[in-house]
């Protein structure tokens, strides 16, 4: 086990570092270089993935350091995702910055790679329900990066990209939204399997719930001329909820959830 | 609208003193609380007027009024639950011989009465292997055998694991824990709730109105959601 943790520190480190690499290419104006290197660190962070499960033999879901190479890996497909159906392919410097983030945090959280999943985790759900909210969480903090960037380049005049940027975080919330609504929903379905009751008022349950209304609020502020104006302030509130369910409810004791108390 | 996103609003503030911690979780009952209900009757209410006022027959539509509808839906067999539904927490011993027809209702000393009989004939449990410096092993897998028997002195088997309840005559059974000393009980919890397909529905609605919805090729930054 020992061995292991070692691999997983080293991939880790590696894997931030050839991101930030990849970055600095990008912001230099130098493409390939930049994504040679951001596959080279998406593969570098597959490494750690593939580790974390060779060593605890089950999908390594079940803690917030695994939970968040799987949240890192997910934003390089979206990427391609977006590239591919919107014309997105300019936001790719975004999705190298956010892929890495993640990967810092799990650097600092407990390595426990010979995690043990307990019953109530073995079920079809366990899957589809945390790759669902990893997808829209990746998609929402891109999507909250280009509000904060267009919000702080529409201060000074002269950006014509600017109603790229506001379309971009459109549609990149619009196809995060669905992701988000089927986690929130499946998690329902599957407490009503193992516990009995589809929602309980668990401190994570009530955070995702503020969090899914909040984007509901932004999407229907976008919808009115008079409400448009707090659209983006409705956005920021979601983001801010969304990072505390994901990450507050269970690094402060003082949230702490009883039902969730893996991830 | 703007009606709605006040009440949207409102709902986000009344979640948030939800998730205040206090000692024991006592923070919950603001959920039970008449104004909570009277608020979500205020959203249902103005969801359902939204709807009315888009109401015509076409595949766009389709997503709108799935998803809103869908809430609606949600929110009447939450409601249904919330009126009717019976619940119960009880140890069981595994005795093979201990049968239950009664179930408490942990108000009083009152119980709901089964049309049936039930037995914990056997249990079975397994570990994952011991690692590092952990007291104790964390449990892989446990099941109990469960004996039913009818009005009619008929009686069936089930297998009971976690996250694969046992139904039977409306009641659903799930194994919530065990004796982790002497394994002498099991610890079940049973629902009884009329809402639960409503609920199920709402949801199904929901996630076909929301795909639809969002994942239909949109008209640019300011196209409805």
């Amino acid at each position: 086990m020992e061995q292991y943790s070692l691999i997983v520190t080293y991939l880790l480190i590696a894997a931030v570092l050839v991101y930030a690499a990849g970055y600095a290419a990008l912001l230099a104006k130098k493409a390939g270089a930049g994504n040679g290197l951001a596959l080279a660190a998406w593969l570098a962070s597959a490494g750690v993935m593939a580790t974390n499960w060779i060593a605890c033999g089950h999908p390594p879901f079940g803690s917030m350091g695994h939970v968040m190479v799987v949240l890192s890996l997910c934003f390089m497909p979206v990427y391609l995702l977006l590239r591919q159906r919107y014309n997105l392919g300019w936001l790719k410097i975004y999705f190298v910055f956010a892929s890495a983030i993640p990967l810092v945090g799990s650097l600092f959280m407990e390595k426990d790679v010979a995690w043990q999943r307990v019953p109530a985790l073995q079920s079809p759900w366990f899957i589809p329900h945390v790759t669902a909210y990893m997808l829209s969480y990746a998609l929402a903090t891109v999507a909250f990066v280009l509000t904060v960037v267009l919000k702080i380049r529409s201060k000074s005049p002269g950006h014509p990209e600017l109603l790229q940027y506001e379309s971009a975080g459109y549609q990149i919330l619009r196809l995060a939204f669905p992701f988000m609504t089927f986690g929130l929903l499946s998690g329902c379905l599957w407490a009503e399997s193992a516990w009995g009751v589809y929602w309980s008022w668990d401190s994570k349950e009530t955070w995702s719930l503020i969090t899914w209304t909040l984007y509901l609020v932004h999407f229907h502020c976008r919808t009115d001329a008079r409400l448009k104006p707090w659209a983006a302030t409705a956005q920021v509130l979601a983001f801010i909820a969304l990072v505390t369910t994901f990450l507050c409810v269970n690094l402060l004791p003082k949230l702490a959830s009883a039902l969730h108390s893996y991830a | 609208m703007i009606p709605g996103i006040i009440l949207l609003v409102v709902l986000v503030m009344f979640m948030l003193a939800g998730a205040i911690p206090v000692m024991g979780g006592a923070q919950v009952a603001i959920f039970h609380t008449p104004f909570f209900i009277l608020l979500t009757a205020g959203l249902s209410i103005s969801v359902l007027t939204c709807c009315w006022k888009r109401r015509s027959i076409n595949f766009r539509n389709a997503g709108f009024q799935l998803t809103h509808l869908g809430i609606i839906v949600i929110l009447i067999g939450a409601m249904v639950g919330f009126l009717f539904a019976k619940k119960s927490e009880f140890a069981l011993p595994i005795s093979g011989e201990h049968e239950i027809r009664q179930l408490p209702t942990g108000v009083d000393d009152s119980y709901f009465n089964l049309d049936f009989g039930i037995t914990v004939t056997d249990f079975r449990v397994d570990f994952y292997e011991q690692t590092g410096q952990k007291a104790n092993p964390t449990p892989k897998h446990f099941q109990a055998s469960l004996t039913i028997r009818d009005k009619d002195n008929s009686t069936t088997k089930h297998e009971l694991m976690v996250n694969h309840p046992v139904e039977h005559d409306g009641w659903r059974f799930f194994l919530m824990s065990y004796d982790r000393e002497s394994r002498r009980y099991v610890e079940l919890s049973a629902r009884n709730d009329p809402g639960r397909n409503i609920v199920f529905a709402g949801i199904a609605m929901l996630m076909l109105g929301i795909s639809i919805t969002c994942f239909r090729k949109n008209e640019g930054s300011n196209g409805t959601v």
